[in-house]
Parts: structure tokens; C-alpha cells; sequence
């Protein structure tokens, strides 16, 4: 098999709303085609990362408090600083970033909180010089002398994010309760891949962000097998980006007989508001060392507008509005005992989509009856019955009295599994469509814990998804339809042909606790 | 609560979630290719793509003075030796911009009931008259054979008339206005002709080779009206009289041409321009035939949909011919057009299709009555060519069709490759694919009779 396998997948019109979900499981990603994802929302420095991001079970020391603001009480410590330089690579020169978070937790009293400031520079797909977005290919027998296309200067993509994030809470120490509030602020000028979503364009200017805000709480039993905890997050998360596409559009000249471009630029909105409510539990199991947990997540987002992609080889239906109920029900079970932790976990996310288009312009179905303007001309309804099952474990090795090397490893599986209901409302069709694959993860990583300071490298490699339009020598051969980020729906109904790709990710922190 | 499930249904849950997660990563995906009519849409740009049928600007206005002669002169019988037909006669607005017959009749006309009928010892034309929508947009290729052209190179217009045609021609198009003023058949008469009002015409007792002094004698008739003296001295102000020739003439007729019949404001151009409304579901089922399975855009190509390229697909032949095949009609493969082994026979220039719907009859001798008949001709061409219904003719032109087994078996020797297997196309998409044909009409185009003037400065009747 060759190294760029060519998959072939069913897709066909692409929506995606394109919310950062990485940044925690209570936002839901919803994905119709095999894309992959650039890894540009790990941001923060996580403990378990290189464990498969075990979560439900397992309390992660870095990433709790950025992810449920009220976890913040649980340091041990005043708190600590963080550096957690941040390196992903798309293979086949598809892409890459990198980001740079700083911040720290801390906390006084019975207060806590945390900051972070992260700068974030992704790698243009564009780069050097490769035709990227090459004119539509005409095959005219005009005299060959004659210009066939004038140039559209393309615009120049922003490359740089930034991000903010606050979090402030108080702790009832007596009650084993928690309360916080965080805010994460994420500007943002280039998201990964969706250049490739507009195949033909001559360049995306991306701009817009997102807010993210959420109430924490938590709450302990301290029991003399360890403590019973549990936890909820209301949150509420606001996407909202812009794509300004520059196409080209051919168009013939009689009086010069030339082929002109004509630039035209779309102004894609991208909207997507969730609220949403996660609630945690987890316990010891007796005296064992064992310790289970289970989750319980609803998403409900409203996706107010949708971008309408053009991608190569792909039928891009125009999309307007939408909305999604996205659940996850999750368990997980834990054993530490001495240097040893091992994890599993299994979630089964049920999520239903409903998307249409609108009819700009009265218009006329099949038979004749009128569909007036603003009405639904196509429907799809998506039953997502997704699961991940992840598994990890990590070793602790004694260096000396205070220095300890900590190795882990861990795998995730992501089974994704849908059904399509497309109404076509213009030519009164309905269709079914099923719809599955697979994406694997390998998760490993290492700290080194001191004193006064800890070391960690996590790396990780997602496999089973692909990119369109690249080549094996790393060239851009069409535009093509990613999703990059978080959600990608699309209702497929033609074939994508995605080349196989590896997202790499190393993740380096430093974080340094405050005594 | 999770907490409350008894070991055994956590470990049953468990082993649901984890077979749940294998299974549908075992399960197969079908493709399932569908026709929702956005994805319709998308699949049709996409097939249109490759095909440089783009958009099309508009034609710069031409200067009003010379469009104004040029429709003057479009209309008046005075440019035809016998002063009884003029390019308005086979081009007529009325008939969007054809004359509504197979093969045109030039002088010599009987008028029979509005209908022109051939005179007395007058002969068909052997071709359509040419519809002139697409003229202004500047076409490589004029006539069906293509015989004025810019094969050469831009502005060097390749005519029969070779170093004759004068300098001063401004586009092909106006190359193409000077030649049917020298042809015998469809403007000048025969030697010893009289004009409709028993005088001499003059220009008639020119021999074929005098086209310098047909031009002549033409620009002497037409300035000898003082109407149209002031016109072409409005037109041309820096041309003295003397210095004017047939070509400022024919760059007039060029200039109204294209800025009267230029018409690209189709439902179809429309949708080109991103309106995925202006097409209907027909048409656009009949567009992606028409780009695809039914290979039609592998020659109708290009911002006119045709007019760049030469194809054999076996019309019928009928008509007295011409050239060196003459009975027959070697079209672009006739030597005496272009050349020894240049083109095989019965090869003829594609034809442009925006508004073809008003064009009828179709092909280079309007050998079919509907476009109906044109899409199964090219559904099946060896059958259609085979079983062709002479009774689709005009009475007057049956005789002349040329159905005997060796013309059969030429034209389907001749006959496209991508035409030798019938294409196979349903009932319904050829409906579908008609659809899509009138669907490249401009609504501007339906009804030109108001551009005729009411008189002409010769004040010979306007066609």
C-alpha cells in the first residue's frame, strides 16, 4: 500500500461550524467526513495527555482547572506558572502550527484562579510557490498569443491567534465546594485548513473568535478510601468567524477576446452558539485503588450560519441555518497502585443535527409548487452514534528523593457513525445515507518532576483521517474540503477523495509550582 | 446515577459501549451518489469548469453614427445588384436574424404570400443562413466552413477574397460583411439581370474576380444617396467621400450587428453569473447532459458554446452543394475552402448556441425543423442519417436531398468518432437536454421586429 493511501470516502456538501472543541470534551465535536484536524486548540498543558487525555476517571493537574474553572481548588500548592510550547505537523507538508501558552493557577485563601496568554502561528499551505489555487482549467481553442487570465493579487492570510484566558473562584472548604467562573478569549486570524475548504479561491482572509465562558462546580467527599467527587459546568461558547474568499471568476471578453478574472469576494459567516451542560462524578472502588467515573454532557448548539465551502470534487450543497444536540455519556474506570496508573474510558455520543438551506428567491419544486423565498429547499437530518473508547497508563520511576520520571502511553479509538436523511425539497427527493470511520490515536509522553519544577514532553499521533487536495510530494494538487478544527458537518453526497495524513503533535511544558 | 448500577450491568454497559465502537468501525460505507437538487448544482459547475464557458462581458458600444449607417445599410435592398434583397432579407430580425428557411434564397426572390420563394431560374443557396446572435462576440471562425477566419493570428482575416479585401476592415466580422455582395446567388445576380426596376444591374456585369470593382460599384450606388452621404460622413468625418469604400460599409454593418444582436442575457448566463435560480430542474438536468454523458461540449465549448472548431456529424445532405463536391456539401473539407487535405469532408463549423432555440431550422442546411430533431440525430447519428424523414423538408427542397447509399455511407465514413456509437440518451433527457437549449435564449431575443426601420435612405421597401 502506497505511504499516500487514497481513501475514498462519501461527502459531498460541506457545512462545518468550526468551534475550537479540543480545548475540552464539553464541547462536542461534530464531524461528517474523515478530515484531519490540525491539533490548534491544545493550548494548555495537560497531565494526561500523553495517557489518551484520560479525563473521567483520572484528575488531571494541568488541565482540570482550564477546563472546569472550580478545579482550580484543588491545588496543592500556592499554584504554579506554565510555559507549554506547543508543536503540530500535518504530514505531507499539509500544515503545521505552533503555540506558545504562558500562564499560571494560583491561589490565596479560599480564592483561586488562573491566567494564560498564548500566541499562536500556523504554516500557510500556500507557501512556497506552489500553484496553489490554479485557474480553471479552459481547454479553448483560442489563438494561443491571446492572454488566458489577468491576475487577481491574492490575499494575504493572517497566520497569527491569539488567545486569553481568566478564571476566578472560592472554595467552601467546610461544604468540599467549589465555585468559578472562566472566560477564554480566542482571536483568531487563520484556523487550520479551512483554505482548503474554498477550492478555486485565490485567498481566505480569516477573521473573527470566539468566547467561551463557564460556572464551575465542584464538590468533594472526603470518605477514608479517597474522595468522592463531583462536578458541573454550565457553559456557553460563541463562535463567530468571517472567511472572506477572493475567488477569480472567469469571464470572456468579446472585444478583446480575452479571458479575464473578474475577483468576487464572499463573505462566509461561520456562526455557531453552544450552551452547554457537563456533569462529572467519580469515586474509589473500595480500599483497591481502583476509582470510577462517569460523565454526562449535553451540547445544545445553534448554528446560526453556516459557510458555504467549495470543495474539489466534493458536491457543496449552500447551507444556512442549523442546530445540534450533541450528548455524551461517558464511564470510566482507574487503578493507581504504587507507581502505576492505568485508565480506560468509554463514551457513546449520540448527536442529532438537523441543517437546511433556504430558498434565496421564490422558487419552484418539481412539480411546480411554489417554495417561496426563505423556505427550507433541502434538509438533513444527522444520528451521529459515536464512540471513544481510550486507554493509558503510566509508570513513576524514583529517581531520588525528590526527582521522579513519569512514563505514559495511552490510545484512543473515535468510532464515528451517522445516517443522513436528506429531504431535497426542489426536486422532492429524500435519500438515506450511513456513514462511518475510524480515527486512531497514539499518545505517549514523559515528565521528569523536581522539587521545584517539572518537566513534561507529550506527543501524540492521529491516524484514520486525511486531507484533500494533497499530494505525496507535499504539493497542493486541488483545493480541497478540511475541517481542521472541531466540527465538520457535512452532508455527504458525492465522492472526496482524502489522502491519508498523520497529525503530529509534541507538547512541551514547563510548569513551576509556587510554595 | 452510574454509581448505582449493579457490577455486572456496568460491566454489560461496558462491553455494549466497546462492541458498539468495533462494530461500526467494521461496517462498509456505500457510496451513494445522489441528485438533491444543490448538489445538482454543484455537480453541474463542476462539469461546466473544464469547458471555458464563462460569463461573458458586455461589447463596448460601438460609435452611434456608425451602428446607425450600419443599420441603414443592414436593411437596404440598395447593396443587392438587383435591388431586391439585402442582409436583413436571409437575417431578418423578424425571423431572429434567419429567414426561417433550410436554405436561404438570395436575389432573385419571389414573394409568396410573406413567404420568399425562388425565382425563376434563381437556386438555393447551398447553406443556413448563419443566425447572427453570436457574431458580435467575435468568433474565430465565420460561415459554416469557416472560410474567413483569423486562422492567421489576431486581426489577420483569412477570406476567400485573399489580398483583395481591403485594409481597412476593422473586425472579422466585417470581412464577412464584405463578401455577399460579391456572391452572385445571395446579393449581386447573375449578368444580364435586371433590378426591380428594369434597369441594368450594373454590378451583375462584373466578372467574379472584379470584387474590388463590385465594392465599387456598390459604394457608387449607396453615396449617390445624400442621405447616406451625411451618414458616412458623420460616421467616418475624417474620410474624405472619395476615400470611402465597401469595408467602411461593412464595418458600419458589423458595428449594428454587434451592438443589435448581441444577446448573452440568458437564463443560462445568468445562472454562469451564480444565480442557481435562473435554471429550472430541467434544465439543469439537461445542462449536465449536456457537459457530460451526452459529450456535447466536447465540441459546443468555450464563452459561445461553439463558433472555435470544425466537426463531421453527418446531416443529411441536400441542396444544390457547392464547391468541389458540389452536388454534395464537403463544408470545411472541401478543398477549394481550405486546402488539400486540411479538413475531411462534411466537416462544418460548430455552431454557436446562445439562443438557439429561435434559430430553426438547424444545421448548416437546415436539415431539422426542431431541436427536438437535432438531439436525436445526435442521440443515434447513423440511425437518424439512415432513416432521415425527407418530409421535415420544405416542399421545394425535398428533391434535392441527397439520401442515396454511397452520400450515407461518406458522411457516416466521415462521422466523428464521438459520434460513431449512439450516445444513448432516454426520452427524458433529451427533452432535458432541449430544456437546457432554450434555456441559453435571451428573453431581449424572442421578438426583434421593432429594430427594422420604418425606411431606408434608397427608399426601397425594409424587409
Amino acid at each position: 500500500m502506497p505511504v499516500d493511501r487514497l481513501r475514498t470516502s462519501v461527502a459531498a456538501l460541506a457545512l462545518a461550524t468550526l468551534a475550537p472543541a479540543a480545548l475540552s470534551a464539553q464541547l462536542i465535536q461534530i464531524k461528517t467526513l474523515p478530515i484531519a484536524e490540525g491539533d490548534q486548540w491544545r493550548i494548555f498543558p495537560s497531565a494526561n495527555a500523553p495517557m489518551a487525555d484520560l479525563s473521567i476517571s483520572l484528575a488531571d493537574s494541568l488541565l482540570d482547572p482550564f477546563v472546569n474553572p472550580a478545579k482550580g481548588s484543588r491545588l496543592s500548592d500556592r499554584g504554579l506558572f506554565f510555559g507549554s510550547p506547543t508543536f503540530y505537523s500535518v504530514s505531507q507538508n499539509a500544515g503545521g502550527g505552533r503555540t506558545l501558552p504562558l500562564g499560571g493557577v494560583f491561589r490565596f485563601g479560599s480564592m483561586f484562579g488562573g491566567f494564560a496568554l498564548a500566541l499562536q502561528e500556523l504554516d500557510t499551505i500556500r507557501g512556497n510557490g506552489q500553484v496553489f489555487f490554479p485557474p480553471v482549467a479552459t481547454p479553448v481553442a483560442v489563438d494561443p498569443a491571446l492572454p488566458a487570465t489577468t491576475t487577481v493579487t491574492p490575499t494575504a492570510p493572517s497566520r497569527e491567534n491569539r488567545f486569553a484566558f481568566a478564571s476566578l473562584g472560592r472554595s467552601f472548604s467546610t461544604r468540599g465546594l467549589s465555585v468559578a467562573g472562566s472566560v477564554l478569549w480566542s482571536g483568531l486570524r487563520n484556523i487550520d485548513g479551512v483554505d482548503l475548504l474554498y477550492t478555486g479561491s485565490q485567498g481566505v482572509n480569516q477573521h473573527g473568535g470566539a468566547l467561551d465562558a463557564r460556572l464551575g462546580l465542584t464538590k468533594e467527599w472526603a470518605t477514608t478510601r479517597g474522595a468522592r467527587t463531583a462536578e458541573a459546568i454550565l457553559l456557553h461558547n460563541r463562535f463567530d468567524m468571517t472567511h472572506d474568499v477572493t475567488w477569480a471568476d472567469q469571464v470572456f471578453d468579446p472585444n478583446t477576446r480575452a479571458f479575464l478574472n473578474r475577483p468576487r469576494i464572499d463573505h462566509n459567516l461561520d456562526k455557531t452558539n453552544t450552551w452547554g451542560l457537563h456533569l462529572g462524578y467519580s469515586q474509589p472502588l473500595a480500599d483497591s485503588g481502583w476509582r470510577i467515573g462517569a460523565i454526562a454532557t449535553t451540547n445544545l448548539a445553534s448554528h446560526p450560519k453556516l459557510p458555504d465551502y467549495q470543495i474539489a470534487q466534493v458536491m457543496v450543497i449552500p447551507w444556512d441555518p442549523g442546530h445540534t444536540a450533541a450528548y455524551d455519556l461517558g464511564l470510566g474506570i482507574s487503578k493507581s497502585r504504587g507507581p502505576t496508573t492505568l485508565g480506560v474510558e468509554a463514551i457513546f455520543e449520540p448527536i442529532a443535527t438537523h441543517t437546511w438551506g433556504e430558498a434565496h428567491g421564490a422558487t419552484q419544486s418539481a412539480s411546480g409548487a411554489a417554495i417561496p423565498d426563505g423556505a427550507k429547499t433541502t434538509e438533513n437530518q444527522f444520528r451521529f452514534s459515536n464512540a471513544i473508547l481510550r486507554a493509558g497508563a503510566g509508570h513513576d520511576l524514583l529517581l531520588s528523593s525528590d526527582q521522579a520520571l513519569r512514563l505514559q502511553a495511552g490510545v484512543e479509538l473515535r468510532s464515528i457513525t451517522y445516517g443522513l436523511d436528506q429531504t431535497d425539497h426542489i426536486a422532492e427527493t429524500q435519500r438515506h445515507q450511513n456513514e462511518h470511520w475510524v480515527e486512531w490515536t497514539r499518545t505517549w509522553g514523559l515528565s521528569f518532576r523536581f522539587s521545584d519544577l517539572e518537566m513534561r514532553y507529550a506527543g501524540r499521533s492521529v491516524t484514520g483521517t486525511g486531507r484533500p487536495g494533497i499530494t505525496q510530494n507535499g504539493g497542493v494538487f486541488f483545493a480541497a474540503g478540511d475541517a481542521l478544527t472541531s466540527n465538520f458537518l457535512a452532508a455527504p453526497s458525492g465522492p472526496l477523495t482524502l489522502t491519508d495524513v498523520r497529525v503530529t503533535t509534541h507538547q512541551f511544558s514547563i510548569s513551576v509550582p509556587l510554595r | 446515577m452510574i454509581t448505582l448500577l449493579t457490577p455486572s450491568k456496568r460491566a454489560a454497559y461496558f462491553a455494549a459501549l466497546t462492541t458498539l465502537a468495533f462494530v461500526a468501525a467494521c461496517s462498509d460505507a456505500p457510496f451513494v451518489p445522489v441528485d438533491s437538487t444543490p448538489a445538482l448544482d454543484a455537480r453541474l459547475r463542476q462539469a461546466i469548469a473544464p469547458w471555458g464557458v464563462v460569463p461573458i462581458l458586455p461589447v463596448n458600444a460601438p460609435d452611434p453614427a456608425l451602428a446607425s449607417l450600419g443599420k441603414m445599410l443592414f436593411f437596404d435592398k440598395v447593396l443587392s445588384g438587383n435591388r431586391d434583397v439585402s442582409c436583413a432579407s436571409c437575417h431578418s430580425p423578424a425571423a431572429h436574424t434567419g429567414d426561417d428557411a433550410s436554405l436561404a434564397v438570395g436575389t432573385g426572390v419571389i414573394m409568396n404570400g410573406g413567404l420568399r420563394t425562388l425565382g425563376t431560374g434563381r437556386q438555393f443557396t447551398p447553406r443556413n443562413a448563419p443566425p447572427l446572435f453570436s457574431v458580435g462576440l467575435k468568433p474565430f471562425y465565420m460561415f459554416w466552413d469557416g472560410r474567413v477566419n483569423e486562422e492567421l493570428g489576431p486581426g489577420r482575416f483569412n477570406t476567400p477574397l485573399g489580398s483583395a479585401l481591403p485594409v481597412g476592415v476593422s473586425s472579422l466580422l466585417a470581412a464577412q460583411a464584405m463578401i455577399p455582395v460579391t456572391n452572385r446567388v445571395e446579393m449581386r445576380g447573375n449578368a444580364g439581370d435586371r433590378d426591380v426596376f428594369g434597369n441594368v444591374n450594373e454590378i451583375a456585369q462584373l466578372a467574379d474576380a472584379q470584387v474590388a470593382q463590385i465594392w465599387s460599384a456598390v459604394m457608387h450606388r449607396v453615396l449617390a444617396i445624400p442621405a447616406y452621404a451625411q451618414m458616412f460622413a458623420a460616421a467616418y468625418p475624417s474620410i474624405p467621400a472619395d476615400r470611402l469604400g465597401f469595408e467602411h460599409a461593412a464595418n458600419a454593418i458589423a458595428a449594428f450587428e454587434t451592438q443589435t444582436f448581441t444577446k448573452t442575457n440568458s437564463a443560462f448566463d445568468r445562472y454562469l453569473a451564480r444565480d442557481d435560480n435562473a435554471l429550472s430542474l430541467d434544465a439543469k438536468h439537461g445542462a449536465l447532459l449536456f457537459f457530460t454523458t451526452a459529450r456535447c461540449s466536447s465540441c459546443h465549448n468555450g464563452p459561445l458554446l461553439g463558433a472555435q472548431n470544425f466537426a463531421s456529424v453527418a446531416v443529411p445532405q441536400l441542396g444544390p452543394g457547392t464547391g468541389g463536391a458540389t452536388p454534395l456539401d464537403a463544408g470545411r473539407g472541401d478543398e477549394t475552402v481550405s486546402g488539400p487535405a486540411r479538413f475531411p469532408k462534411f466537416f462544418f463549423r460548430v455552431a454557436p448556441l446562445r439562443n438557439v432555440e429561435l434559430t430553426a431550422p438547424y444545421m448548416h442546411n437546415g436539415a431539422y425543423p426542431s431541436l427536438e430533431a437535432v438531439v436525436r440525430h445526435y442521440n443515434n447519428v447513423d440511425s437518424a442519417v439512415k432513416s432521415y424523414d425527407v418530409n421535415q423538408l420544405p416542399v421545394a427542397l425535398r428533391s434535392s436531398y441527397h439520401g442515396d447509399a454511397t452520400t450515407i455511407s461518406a458522411l457516416l465514413t466521415s462521422l466523428d468518432p464521438r459520434l460513431q456509437q449512439p450516445i444513448r440518451l432516454t426520452v427524458d433527457e433529451q427533452r432535458q437536454i432541449v430544456a437546457f437549449l432554450k434555456s441559453l435564449t435571451d428573453p431581449s431575443a424572442r421578438d426583434l421586429a421593432g429594430i427594422a426601420p420604418a425606411a431606408v435612405p434608397s427608399g426601397l421597401a425594409v424587409p
